[in-house]
């Protein structure tokens, strides 16, 4: 290949990550802002999309109930998270370190669940016949899968802006992200939005989990986890608490790393990642401390 | 004038102690509001005027003392209960929603409103005029001042029947200042009874009906606004002595 | 069965001379560092370079390969781990905050592993190195081996667990405290918050690099898959679980957690369930007790001794903040 389509290639791979990360890191970026609660089980709420398309898939191959399966049973778990796990330090006023190492723990549990149903070994995706028929659109060619999950990206994308800007709930969402005690005294009822919250982020890590796995048709108990780092910088670069920064960064990111592959050795698409991440935290700290509730 | 005479009152507070972890930072004190009253809250930095107001709406632990309003013993309610009933809350520091517009604020004022958002909202543009340009911008835009008006109106959105205001004056020039006052001032004619807390003594009782001096968590002296003027007694409290 | 026991009991004593380590850091500090376990694998590759002849036809790929004596592999290591901690503890402990730095020292951990398990000319890449002689091996010979090496461990674990003790009463020890209850209030008494806590760190990692020493000379290998974040979490739950800031309770914790959960749930027969739900039952186990610990003990079984008024502290704290 020629260098002009090595570089066309990568950028239309880009594109697929950056739709795949900006799905998880919008989700978490917004639950970072609404509940001020880290969360490093966001990785495995990414494999339960998966892993609830897979078991959906042992009913049904349709694509869109095999998505949807995924998406619910990733934004049950964060729900169950926040409401049985998180919420209960929260109420004590628990240090927010206590928080964060909590889900870690979480991460670690949910992961092992699955390994202990599933096991390691690589579970395989049966995906829609023709998703792999390539199609030229302007200079990059994609295959049919990767326009479905740019397609969706954008579809998620896109309701969620509606629902944040116009309804009254997206307004709430704004409100407690930006000042959870004056939204409490203004009657907004905090905790289910928080709540609410927590299941819309799952949803949309869900289905990022569905899209990494539709991309390869397999997955195992480690394939969100492999990618919490990509969406924490995403997140982080985009400013927590700011979902469309975050929509703007996931495309950086997955642009950056999809060419640096092209490039660099392909094993170190995450480290330039992380790279980015590390970057992002040296020149504003502050990222990682959602002041940027002040801005959103 | 409902200084001494609970029965007529519409926000009283009784006995109330309240305060974080260790002790009492307010400690038994009653306060009657009128309908059609404004009083205000003197005293020095850390007599716990600030405490009181959350104490009221629950947001410091009480620890003893009786809340009523309307009629209705409230002690025991949460607060988003107290809000519901009709008990609004200004604070003083970070009480707008930055990245909201001044329209998007006013409508989570009225979050517990089942209708006629929209038209409320219309309304408090009409009586705080210097919001009205701004409607659609952010509140992180506005001026001080702007952000304290702001603040009043997406209080009293849902249309409360007390209000308490945490400084709503602080760090204002003096003709904001003026400005905020007859905005309160107005507030009451509609038949709101309001509780404000305040630094600036002159100016409160200028505007007030009803004061009282807290010091170091306690009542030390409650009068008629007009009467306290030139009171040489809280001059007195204010520098320290025990007057 | 004793064989399996020493066996444990080794791995028990390595790991509370890292946890000790971490509890300097942790405990005594109140900095989070989330790569504790990236300066042991470093500490054990140092010292396996050190000590491991050149590559030569071995098939392996890696740095140096001086083939020096043991004790000198582990002081290498150590001294590695050290600078290494302070590059990082200076650019990371610039901010306040142990939130901070738990995400960059995260990340940091991510980073390192992606690196080492990449790059094969370092320490060959994701297989790995192995063929380290166990030190002493050619006079002690391998029959009662693991003994010896216990007795060893026992000894330089002891060394550091009386280093740490005289560390927490000494002067220096009780700035460090000052420091994690309030840091803004330390800076004000003219303390140098950022040099207390970079000496902290320091030590913490550098006994981590310690452990990785020790570990491997006892395994003779190590490869990248030997300290994930998995290791990370069990450092954690032993920590949180003993006690943070009490050493005897960082010792409790290991031996519950590595010695009782993670090594004894080994003895179940494979006919129960597979190696492979064992280790994910372990792995969930773990999660959990250390969500539990975090939400009804924070401070551990064996809460820190010396001042009871941290936990006084917390509790206002955490009043005031509902």
């Amino acid at each position: 290949m020629d260098s002009l389509t090595v570089l066309l290639t990568s950028i239309g791979f880009g594109f697929v990550t950056a739709a795949i990360v900006a799905l998880a890191a919008i989700g978490l970026s917004l639950q970072i802002g609404v509940t001020n609660v880290p969360n490093f089980a966001h990785g495995e709420l990414i494999t339960f999309g998966a892993y609830g398309a897979l078991i959906v898939q042992f009913v049904t191959d349709n694509v869109l109930l095999d998505t949807l399966g995924g998406m619910a049973l990733a934004g049950v778990t964060a729900w169950a998270m926040n409401r049985f796990v998180l919420q209960s330090f929260v109420k004590r006023g628990a240090p927010r370190i206590y928080l964060l190492i909590a889900t870690a723990g979480l991460s670690f549990f949910l992961q092992n669940l699955l390994a202990f149903i599933f096991g390691e070994r690589t579970q395989v995706l049966q995906l829609p016949a023709g998703s792999s028929t390539g199609y030229h659109v302007g200079p990059f060619v994609w295959t049919g899968i990767d326009l479905l999950i740019m397609g969706a990206a954008i579809v998620a994308v896109a309701a969620l802006y509606v629902v944040l800007q116009f309804t009254k709930f997206g307004k709430a969402q704004r409100a407690v992200s930006n000042n959870p005690e004056l939204a409490r005294v203004s009657g907004i009822p905090v905790n289910r939005v928080i709540n609410l919250t927590w299941l819309i982020a799952g949803l949309l890590a869900g289905l990022a989990g569905v899209a990494v796995a539709g991309t390869t048709g397999s997955m195992v108990p480690t394939i969100g986890s492999d990618f919490l780092l990509v969406v924490f910088a995403a997140a982080i670069v985009g400013g927590l608490g700011r979902p469309y920064g975050a929509l703007v960064a996931a495309v950086i990111v997955g642009l950056v790393t999809e060419v640096s592959a092209a490039y660099l050795n392909s094993a170190y698409k995450t480290t330039v990642a992380v790279a980015i991440l590390v970057l992002a935290i040296l020149i504003r700290p502050n990222g990682i401390f959602t002041v940027s509730r002040e801005i959103t | 004038m409902t200084l001494m005479n609970p029965a007529t009152s519409l926000l009283s507070v009784e006995g109330v102690f309240a305060g974080y972890g260790g002790g009492d930072i307010v400690k038994n004190v009653t306060i009657n509001i009128a309908e059609r009253e404004i009083a205000v809250l003197l005293g020095p930095n850390g007599a716990g005027k600030s405490t009181l107001l959350k104490a009221i709406m629950r947001l410091v632990p009480r620890r003893a003392g009786r809340v009523e309003v309307r009629g209705a013993d409230v002690s025991q309610w949460a607060t988003e209960r107290l809000i519901a009933h009709g008990v609004a809350y200004v604070p003083q520091l970070r009480n707008v929603f930055p990245a909201l517009t001044v329209l998007e604020n006013l409508e989570m004022g009225g979050y517990s409103m089942r209708s006629g958002v929209r038209e409320r909202a219309d309304e408090m543009l009409e009586l705080f005029p210097n919001l009205r340009a701004a409607s659609r911008r952010a509140a992180s835009t506005l001026s001080g001042g702007e952000r304290n008006l702001l603040a009043l109106a997406r209080g009293l959105m849902p249309g409360p029947a007390a209000l308490l205001v945490d400084e709503p004056t602080a760090g204002l020039s003096p003709q904001y200042e003026e400005v905020v006052w007859s905005q309160l001032e107005l507030i009451r004619n509609t038949g709101v009874a309001i509780l404000v807390v305040e630094q600036n003594v002159a100016t409160a009782l200028e505007h007030a009906d009803t004061a009282y001096v807290l010091v170091l968590g306690e009542t030390r002296l409650t009068g008629r606004a007009e009467d306290l003027k030139g009171d040489d007694t809280l001059t007195s409290l204010y520098i320290g002595g025990e007057g | 069965m004793i064989d399996f026991l020493v066996l444990v009991l080794i791995l028990v004593a390595i790991n509370s001379i890292v946890a000790i380590g971490f509890n300097i850091q942790w405990g005594y500090t109140g900095l989070l560092n989330l790569s504790s376990i990236t300066f042991v694998g470093i500490g054990g590759y140092v010292a396996m370079v050190i000590a491991l002849p050149p590559p030569g036809n071995s098939g392996m790929q890696y740095i140096l390969g001086l083939g020096w004596p043991f004790p000198i592999a582990v002081l290498v290591a150590m001294v590695v781990c050290a600078v290494l901690g302070a590059i990082l503890g200076a650019i990371a402990l610039n901010r306040v905050r142990a939130y901070y730095l738990a995400i960059v020292t995260f990340c940091v951990a991510e980073i390192v592993h992606q690196v080492v398990s990449t790059y094969i000319p370092l320490f060959d890449g994701n297989s790995g190195l192995y063929g380290l002689n166990p030190p002493f091996s050619n006079v002690v010979g391998l029959a009662n081996y693991n003994d010896l090496y216990l007795g060893l461990c026992v000894v330089i674990l002891a060394i550091v667990f009386l280093f740490a003790e005289r560390l927490r009463k000494s002067p220096f020890g009780r700035a460090l405290r000052a420091v994690r209850e309030d840091h803004d209030a330390a800076q004000a008494f003219g303390r140098d918050v950022w040099l207390l806590q970079l000496k902290a760190f320091v030590i913490g990692c550098a006994i981590a690099g310690l452990g990785g020493a020790l570990l491997v000379n006892f395994t003779g290998a190590l490869n990248p898959d030997g300290w994930t974040s998995g290791e990370t979490l069990l450092l954690l739950a032993a920590v949180f679980l003993g006690g943070s800031g009490n050493n005897w309770g960082v010792l409790l914790g290991m031996l519950l957690v590595l010695g009782v959960l993670q090594e004894g749930t080994s003895l179940i027969p494979t006919w129960i369930m597979s190696n492979e739900q064992q280790a994910a039952l372990q792995a969930m186990t773990l999660g959990v007790l250390l969500i539990v610990i975090l939400r009804f003990r924070p401070m551990g079984i064996l809460a820190e001794t010396a001042d009871r008024d941290r936990v006084e502290a917390t509790r206002s704290s955490a009043s005031r903040a509902a």
